[in-house]
């Protein structure tokens, strides 16, 4: 190999700074390459208005409608009347993409970013679809008019991040939880595995327990007045009328409340838990919107270990299939699927990430579980301490591999797009 | 007109390219003796893989701490060991990735996603080592790695 010349026209350049966005089930990351965060961190739920409201704002273009109808930001954090609350992805990909498109545009806009300048990098995970690849390729080509774009693997990315071009990626998200490893910066997709037993399953199994207790989870905004009680004691407090607030607004505001506690309170035990074992978890206090607080042991404990045995946690008139697989197991499944040659490799380099892996001791259990299942192999668990960089871990990812000029080289132009055609491009060539 | 300026498979997931004079470094250490070890990083522009220092030196820990505590490196190291059966030495060349936990993450990403195109240009090697603290990188850790391989008993 010898030393190549520079490319005829590289895009970006060190003037024009890189967009970056990742899209993840419950939040998109938008910012610009080279920074260490995202600029913009929006939920990735957003709002629907019900048609009747749009007709009447709507008096101009086509345009201002879309705009209208999407709550995108703060304002899907209103309770509007007849508002839905849309989930645009499915098991991690995008399955609404008007309403993604929505989201882009909406952040796009946020920071004022003239898409027509700023070449765009684009995360996605390694169990996209070919369809979704050309449709987000058509909507930075065709709609947003970038000059330049690239798709760039979530695992890739997070394994590059921490500086490993081997690893195991175990990525803990909001509605999947998935293991992939990567050799020499690329996916094997064959040993790969995911699971639904992630983020909001866990604010699942925290309902269910805290509805089994009687804890009332009237969310803020319902709210109107609280007084305040001693602990334990009932709560006081009045409701605001709303009228039309939809199920779906009510339910992700709840949500709300389970995610506050499964950061705050969560814990997985050490080793796996057992009628014998029941683990040890000091007391801690947590208010609810109502005002009603009290404390919390056992529960913090039993509720996290649902992630490792999913199968022992089964929800009422739900059956859980033979297939679940912990965290745990989904690792030492992915290992033992792998390549003999590779096995050591990765399990020497686990990479956790994503923000439902903030969950206190996760880490260190995975570590432990897949010790004890392997023996022989040096195992070792690679997390970064820095909760931003967990949670944006692919943003981060995108944002280094984006400002390098170096890898100008590798973005699809617009030129190159209209040529060659789509298909061309996400079959044949660099999106396979 | 855009153009890739090389294809996929020469280049390494980054885009950063390899310097020639990296390649006659390991030419170097491979045919004679007079190199035992080379660094190389990525120049500051973040273009090409560089030769930071090349050298000879008889102690493994020498090499070891010339290895910045909070940046990431690659190197390949003339690793020469006694066998256990006293057959006498034996000797293998080993890549280095170094990428300390406390390397600011852009350096772990960049120095991650450019080690194949220097890895591929490289023949010969016959142990990799990935490492991220000292322990890893330690003579017992690389002895226990190169005498694994073929052909080393």
């Amino acid at each position: 190999m010898t030393t190549t010349a520079p490319a005829p026209q590289v895009y970006g350049g060190d003037e024009v700074a890189t967009l970056v966005i990742d899209t993840g089930s419950s939040y998109t990351r938008v910012g610009y390459a080279g920074e260490d965060t995202p600029k913009l961190v929006v939920s990735t739920e957003c709002g629907l208005m019900a048609d009747e409201d749009v007709e009447m704002e709507d008096d101009t273009s086509n345009t201002t409608k879309k705009l209208n109808k999407y709550k995108v930001g703060d304002s899907a954090n209103l309770p509007l009347p007849n508002m839905e609350v849309l989930h645009p992805l499915t098991d991690g990909i995008v399955a609404d993409w008007d309403a993604v498109q929505n989201i882009w545009e909406y952040s796009l806009a946020r920071l004022n970013a003239d898409t027509k300048t700023h070449p765009l990098m684009l995360t996605e995970p390694c169990w996209n679809t070919q369809a979704n690849k050309l449709k987000a390729l058509e909507i930075a080509f065709e709609s947003l008019e970038v000059p330049a774009s690239y798709l760039v693997k979530d695992a890739v990315a997070s394994a590059f991040a921490a500086g490993k071009g081997n690893a195991l990626v175990l990525d803990v998200g909001s509605e999947v939880a998935s293991v992939t490893p990567v050799i020499d910066g690329l996916v094997l997709y064959k040993p790969a595995r995911r699971s639904q037993y992630a983020g909001d399953y866990l604010d699942r199994q925290i309902k269910k327990v805290l509805v089994s207790r009687g804890i009332d989870l009237t969310p803020r905004f319902e709210i109107k007045n609280k007084k305040a009680v001693e602990m334990g004691e009932p709560p006081v407090f009045t409701k605001r009328e709303l009228p039309n607030v939809t199920h779906s607004f009510t339910d992700l505001q709840v949500s709300r409340i389970l995610s506050e506690f499964k950061d705050s309170m969560c814990q997985v035990n050490d080793v796996p838990l057992t009628p014998e074992i029941s683990g040890e978890a000091a007391d801690r206090v947590f208010e609810f919107p109502t005002g009603y607080s009290t404390t919390f042991g056992a529960d913090r404990l039993s509720t996290s270990e649902s992630l490792f045995k999913p199968s022992e946690y089964p929800f009422d008139g739900e059956t859980v299939p033979d297939t679940a697989r912990g965290l745990s197991e989904m690792v030492v499944d992915t290992i033992n699927a792998s390549n003999v040659d590779v096995r050591a490799h990765l399990a020497n380099n686990i990479v956790i990430t994503g923000g439902g892996s903030l969950v206190q001791g996760l880490s260190d259990r995975v570590s432990k579980d897949v010790t004890q299942a392997l023996s022989g192999l040096k195992v070792r668990v690679a997390a970064a301490s820095n909760q931003e960089e967990r949670r944006h871990g692919a943003w981060i990812g995108g944002s280094v591999l984006g400002s390098l000029g170096s890898f100008h080289q590798l973005w699809v132009s617009k030129q190159e797009w209209q040529e060659k055609g789509g298909d061309y491009l996400v079959e044949k060539k660099r999106f396979k | 007109m855009f153009q890739p300026c090389c294809s996929k498979s020469t280049m390494s997931r980054s885009g950063v390219a390899v310097n020639d004079s990296a390649l006659q470094a390991f030419n170097e250490l491979k045919l004679g003796k007079k190199v035992t070890f080379i660094i190389y990083k990525i120049n500051d522009a973040k273009t090409e893989i560089v030769v930071e220092e090349e050298g000879t030196t008889d102690s493994y820990d020498t090499f070891l701490g010339k290895l910045p505590e909070n940046d990431c490196r690659y190197a390949v190291y003339d690793f020469e060991y006694e066998i256990s059966s006293g057959e006498g030495k034996r000797s293998k060349l080993v890549f280095f990735t170094w990428s300390p936990d406390t390397a600011p993450v852009r350096s772990k990403m960049i120095y991650a996603s450019s080690k194949d195109s220097l890895r591929r240009a490289l023949t010969g090697i016959s142990t990799e080592i990935q490492g991220t603290d000292f322990s890893e990188v330690a003579y017992e850790s690389v002895l226990e790695r190169v005498s694994r391989g073929a052909g080393s008993h």
